[in-house]
């Protein structure tokens, strides 16, 4: 593996840019990223010894949060998107084995770290993380096949990493004001549903 | 509708200036509820992310190429033709003990270096195992990369590489937590991840770097044909350009020559 410290290759240039920029083609930023790496895919399960689908998903995993992290701009170019992509990867992958190697039928089973949780400091984190069990989120993916097709695809869309202004403009709503709005009672009607399975816990 | 939630995207969207993260963080640490309400927030996100990346999933699954989704192992050719047997030659005896004095020379020729490298790469097991140590931090705010280093001194080095990888994913400045990486994939006996965070430790202009000397120390524990000679390279351009490690490098060296 050589390259030029700081240099990044142009096809990775071009990918780079066009995630951060054009909302229209992302869908085609985002193919061509994942088909340049997947051979990390093959070296995954044979290196971890994972089976090829969970090789898989971690490396979908990992370019997701790749792709986010370009669009949000918070990869500096510092190294290679390609030793960048790599160790996302092989942490996916190493979450996955913990996982699959952990004693099965655990009540309360700690789910591995949120990204979102990334950004707090360690000691909130912990805090927040304690609180996070994995039938809540099992019990959230259920109720959000029942919260509405339209709520769904804006809270997916905001989760994609799009903004308020690029959802409007997705969906057709007349501006980035009311998308906020509709987004956060999106929340609400998903937090409702679950109130109930809460207080059953 | 819920104030509460407003606030709490906001925080996660990077809305909030900094004092008012600070105290979104000490009403986590001090509100029970709060917290509940934060740690709601977080699942829900993170189905919303699973959701997400099923559908990638399955949107992504369509360009993968057949050799990727096939894992056969060649199949065993059979062999229909059998060859003819060559008839055997008899041999003059002293051909014969010309030829086995020829094969031992050369045999020995190759033999002899090869004691001699074994006994650095004895030296170099050694090493790894005693003295490819990390200290502790003395920055006690680095909570995570602490947890890291403690993970290493236990021999824990999957969690080490978890740790120190996830680290250097969101700060790939942190040149410290790539050489702890490597380090950790070393231990682990991950010798090509070592390779690459050591390679990329080479790369970054420092005062002193010690990723010459850590990958030459790798390749001599991997000891795949060719290695070894390229990790003779490395410990004399250690020792040639004054890097981490001149020392040890030279004395390896002398014992590889």
């Amino acid at each position: 593996m050589v390259y030029i410290r700081n240099k990044v290759k142009m096809e990775d240039f071009e990918i780079l840019h066009g995630l951060g920029s054009d909302m229209n083609r992302r869908e085609v930023f985002e193919k061509e990223l994942y088909s340049k790496y997947m051979y990390l895919i093959k070296e995954g399960s044979f290196h971890f010894h994972l089976s090829y689908d969970d090789s898989f998903s971690a490396y979908s995993d990992a370019v997701l949060t790749a792709i986010h992290s370009f669009q949000r701009k918070t990869f500096e170019q510092r190294s290679s998107v390609k030793t960048y992509l790599t160790s996302i990867f092989n942490n996916k992958c190493i979450d996955l084995v913990r996982k699959n190697t952990s004693a099965k039928g655990k009540l309360n089973q700690a789910v591995s770290t949120p990204d979102l949780l990334m950004q707090m400091p360690d000691k909130v984190k912990s805090v927040i993380e304690n609180l996070i069990k994995d039938q809540r989120i099992q019990a959230l993916l259920e109720n959000l096949e029942k919260i509405g097709d339209k709520c769904k695809k804006i809270l997916l869309l905001y989760q994609d990493d799009y903004n308020d202004r690029d959802i409007a403009e997705k969906i057709g709503y007349n501006s980035a004001a009311v998308v906020k709005v509709t987004r956060l009672r999106c929340l609400e009607k998903l937090k409702e549903r679950m109130k109930g399975f809460i207080n059953n816990e | 509708m819920d104030n509460n939630l407003e606030y709490i995207d906001d925080y996660f969207q990077n809305q909030l200036n900094s004092q008012q993260r600070q105290e979104f963080e000490t009403r986590c640490l001090s509100d029970k509820m709060f917290a509940e309400e934060v740690a709601i927030y977080v699942s829900t996100r993170e189905a919303l992310r699973q959701n997400l990346l099923e559908e990638k999933k399955k949107q992504w699954s369509t360009l993968l190429p057949p050799e990727i989704l096939t894992d056969e192992k060649a199949s065993p050719k059979t062999t229909t033709d059998l060859h003819e047997k060559a008839p055997v030659k008899r041999m003059h005896l002293r051909k014969w003990l010309t030829l086995a004095a020829a094969a031992c020379t050369i045999a020995a020729l190759f033999i002899y270096p090869i004691l001699n490298g074994d006994s650095a790469r004895e030296d170099i097991q050694e090493y790894v195992q005693n003295e490819l140590t990390i200290s502790s931090t003395m920055d006690a705010s680095r909570d995570s990369i602490q947890a890291g280093i403690n993970a290493y001194k236990n021999k824990n080095y999957q969690d080490a590489i978890r740790i120190f990888g996830s680290i250097y994913a969101s700060n790939p400045a942190d040149q410290q937590t790539l050489k702890y990486l490597g380090q950790a994939y070393l231990k682990n006996r991950n010798f090509e991840d070592a390779l690459k965070s050591f390679e990329e430790l080479s790369q970054r202009q420092l005062r002193s770097n010690a990723g010459p000397f850590l990958m030459g120390i790798t390749l001599m524990e991997r000891n795949k044909p060719g290695d070894p000679e390229r990790a003779r390279i490395l410990f004399q351009k250690v020792v040639g350009e004054n890097l981490e490690g001149k020392n040890q490098a030279q004395v390896w060296l002398e014992k590889m020559n």
